[in-house]
């Protein structure tokens, strides 16, 4: 079954910025390759969001965060179940987009130490959590059903 | 004094960037160390802070499909299908 990926606006402004300053800085077909490994990655995280490991972030919540890399984005999801329908895409990217001059992004080359500009290292980082059957996220609200 | 044992070829390199610096190695390693550390401290509460704001985002509804926002950036640069 696949699942409905829904992304968060915080996200969204991080892909964007990635991609943005990938093609005003990149000739080539550098920011299209990034966009088609950010398209895999969702799909991927759609049909397959539990083959990942918990990500060393997981502890620090109520709700399970996997981690992974695929490509184009690092990332986060929650474990699979057949009656989980539902993800978000969260963002780290903090940490992974900022523009090249900033210290994170300069932590990040650092971390990395390849001065490629390819989706493996200059990926979004993502995360994401999943909804119940109902609809509420695994974590639950105030008004959900599930509180974990 | 607890030993940890690394790679011969870590150590050649953490040698060689020793002498080329005129440092000692153990101190070399011991800055490389902390240095990286602290890094993956900062990175990792980075991270928690950065689910946090998301989480935020879907409690409050901000969210809508990724499949959407990727339809959007595939027309605004002109992406073939």
């Amino acid at each position: 079954m696949a699942l409905r990926v829904e992304i968060t606006e915080e996200a969204e402004r991080d892909a964007l910025g990635i991609l943005d300053w990938l093609i005003s800085r990149q000739a080539g077909e550098t920011g299209l390759r990034w966009f088609q490994g950010l398209e895999k990655a969702i799909a991927s995280l759609a049909t397959f969001p539990g083959r990942c490991p918990l990500a060393p972030e997981n502890e620090a919540f109520s709700f399970e965060m996997h981690t992974c890399s695929t490509g184009a984005a690092r990332m986060f999801t929650a474990c699979c179940s057949p009656w989980k329908a539902k993800r978000f895409i969260f963002s780290t990217s903090g940490t992974a987009i900022a523009s090249p001059s900033a210290s994170k992004n300069c932590r990040l080359l650092k971390k990395h130490r390849s001065p490629r500009l390819d989706p493996e290292w200059l990926g979004a980082r993502v995360k994401s959590i999943v909804l119940d059957e109902s609809g509420w996220p695994r974590w639950g609200t105030a008004s959900g059903p599930a509180l974990y | 004094m607890e030993l940890i044992p690394i790679k011969p070829e870590r150590k050649a390199q953490l040698e060689e960037y020793a002498q080329q610096h005129g440092k000692d190695p153990a101190v070399v390693l011991d800055d490389a160390l902390a240095e990286y550390l602290e890094w993956e401290r900062r990175d990792y509460e980075e991270s928690v802070e950065a689910v946090r704001r998301g989480h935020g985002d879907v409690k409050a509804g901000r969210t809508r499909p990724a499949a959407e926002f990727l339809e959007e950036l595939r027309e605004k640069h002109g992406f073939a299908r």
